[in-house]
């Protein structure tokens, strides 16, 4: 993190001093520190840095989208004494993954019908309903609103507010954290710059979560090839149980 | 520390998994029970999703009941030909049992029914252990002597078949029909059906009990390689990794409770145990009963 500055002070001057144009033109520019994030055997999550600089002041608000996923909801009724799942819904168009960032709430920032426009915030996301087909609005804004519950609690949607810090006039930095459970696919980072309530500039950055190493492989093989899978599963569970006979063999 | 399962799409504490394996595999060293139907709901427990508390359950049975049957092997105390008869229906049953786990699934209503089945088979088993070793604490009854040969609607059935082994004369339908009830239970449930299939073939089949733990570890080797295979290639709900961990925690703990059994009273430990099933059986029993922080759940489906 100690070269994290530096690389700042960098892009830094590198934006003031060498292209003053290109600055002007460019209302605002931003990056990540990487464009991928690996899973691998020991991933328990991770945060990247997000860094960039804005020609003019403004609010900034960065949003990471997880890729759409059908999300299916059940609800449980109670039954005979027992809670069990009689209705269910599927969702499509939902992100798998959300989260924003601003300098101060939402609200503040811009109307409801510009955060609307560009599904800024959680509570602006609008999964449509895939079935039934004839579920009715206000089951399916019950549905909608366990979806998001449910997701928040997961920890995979969240709106974070203040956590960005800015570094004279033009440089904002912060970090974007990713939850251990974080859904593999390819996502995107959204970079807005509103000014007084209305959208000045946005940037789209691309990021690809993965799994990675010897676990993709695995992941992977299960998928493509089942069977074989299955039955060196099975190999490997009946080879260790006879390892671990030998060292008894004589008793 | 913490491994990601690759299968599951989570991490989980290795220690934990090591312990639970080898807390499974103790139990079943001391009691000489299969221990199975112990792993799935203490995977649920640690919140391991059903689907793959289950698949993984199978998986690592296959391992554990080959380190188990090789050791009955070498007593001598498997009944092959009683063995394969068996194993002949709980192939059938093991892809019954694994054909109605991917359909609940698709309904919607898998967890529910896996978390039944066991508030039933914990609840009965539990229930029976307090019993018995109540009654074996309370009057230190002997138990009571079976007749040597007993005639019933078991010696009716047709396709009558001579087992050595087992001197016994009888209908090939009836272990098979043992085998098929053991591998259904296994396809749905991830367990063995030892627990099932031991008291059928000391009480049904009337095999002699010497016989009866290696023969039936012997058909669950391969009932629960059927299942593993099933499982992977019907639900993708296999996970390598955490079964083999569970294996090694689980290798341990059975050489620690061989060693512990042989120096104790079994008649409260089977008590002991029997507490701590019928509180399992509880503990799930609550969850279904007690009105859910949140009525709703989520499933996300990659496309």
């Amino acid at each position: 993190m100690r070269g994290l500055p530096a690389a700042l002070v960098l892009i830094a001057a590198s934006v003031s001093a060498a292209s003053p144009i290109a600055a002007a033109v460019e209302p605002l520019a931003a990056d990540l520190s990487n464009h991928v994030v690996a899973i691998t055997t020991g991933f328990t999550g991770t945060s990247l840095v997000l860094f960039g600089s804005r020609e003019e002041p403004g609010d900034i608000v960065i949003v990471v989208r997880g890729p759409a996923v059908r999300m299916a909801l059940r609800r449980r009724h109670h039954v005979l004494g027992f809670w069990i799942n009689t209705e269910s819904a599927t969702f499509d168009g939902a992100p798998a993954f959300y989260a924003t960032i601003s300098n101060r709430p939402l609200a503040q920032i811009a109307s409801a019908p510009i955060l609307t426009l560009h599904q800024i915030g959680i509570e602006n996301l609008r999964p449509h309903v895939h079935s039934p087909r004839d579920l009715r609005p206000s089951r399916a804004a019950d549905y909608r609103a366990a979806l998001v519950r449910r997701q928040q609690r997961a920890g995979r949607y969240l709106d974070r507010v203040g956590t960005i810090t800015f570094i004279g006039d033009h440089l904002f930095r912060t970090t974007v954290a990713f939850p251990a459970n974080v859904p593999i696919g390819k996502y995107s980072v959204e970079i807005f710059l509103f000014r007084d309530g209305a959208l000045v500039a946005g940037q789209t950055v691309p990021l690809t979560v993965t799994e990675a190493g010897v676990d993709s492989s695995v992941s992977q093989f299960a998928q493509d090839e089942a069977l074989i899978y299955g039955m060196i599963a099975v190999a490997a569970t009946a080879m260790a149980g006879w390892l671990a006979s030998l060292p008894f063999r004589n008793r | 520390m913490d491994i990601y399962l690759p299968i599951v799409g989570e991490s989980q504490s290795v220690v934990i998994l090591l312990i639970l394996g080898g807390a499974v595999g103790f139990l079943s060293g001391l009691f000489g029970v299969g221990g199975g139907w112990l792993m799935t709901p203490l995977l649920i427990f640690i919140g391991i999703p059903p689907i793959f508390a289950v698949a993984a359950s199978a998986n690592q049975l296959v391992g554990s009941s080959v380190t188990g049957a090789l050791a009955q092997w070498r007593r001598g105390n498997i009944d092959l030909q009683m063995g394969l008869v068996m194993l002949a229906g709980g192939l059938v049953g093991s892809v019954l049992g694994v054909w109605l786990f991917a359909a609940l699934r698709r309904v919607g209503q898998i967890e529910i029914a896996i978390n039944f089945a066991y508030i039933v088979m914990l609840g009965s088993l539990g229930a029976f252990m307090l019993f018995e070793s109540g009654r074996a604490i309370l009057f230190r009854a002997p138990a009571a002597r079976r007749k040597l040969h007993r005639h019933g609607w078991i010696h009716r059935l047709p396709l009558k078949m001579r087992f050595r082994r087992s001197k016994l004369y009888i209908s090939a339908i009836a272990p098979a029909a043992v085998g098929l009830a053991g591998g259904f239970l296994s396809g749905v449930l991830g367990v063995g059906g030892g627990f099932l299939m031991v008291p059928a073939m000391i009480y049904v089949l009337d095999m002699p009990t010497a016989l009866v733990p290696g023969t039936s570890l012997f058909q669950i080797i391969f009932v629960a390689a059927s299942v593993t295979i099933l499982q992977s290639v019907e639900n993708g709900t296999v996970d390598i990794v955490l079964a083999m961990i569970l294996l090694l925690g689980g290798v341990v703990g059975v050489q620690v409770g061989l060693r512990v059994g042989t120096h104790l009273r079994g008649e409260y430990f089977r008590a002991l145990l029997g507490v701590l099933v019928v509180a399992a059986a509880a503990k799930l029993a609550a969850d279904l009963t007690i009105t859910p922080h949140d009525l709703y759940s989520l499933e996300l489906r990659m496309p």
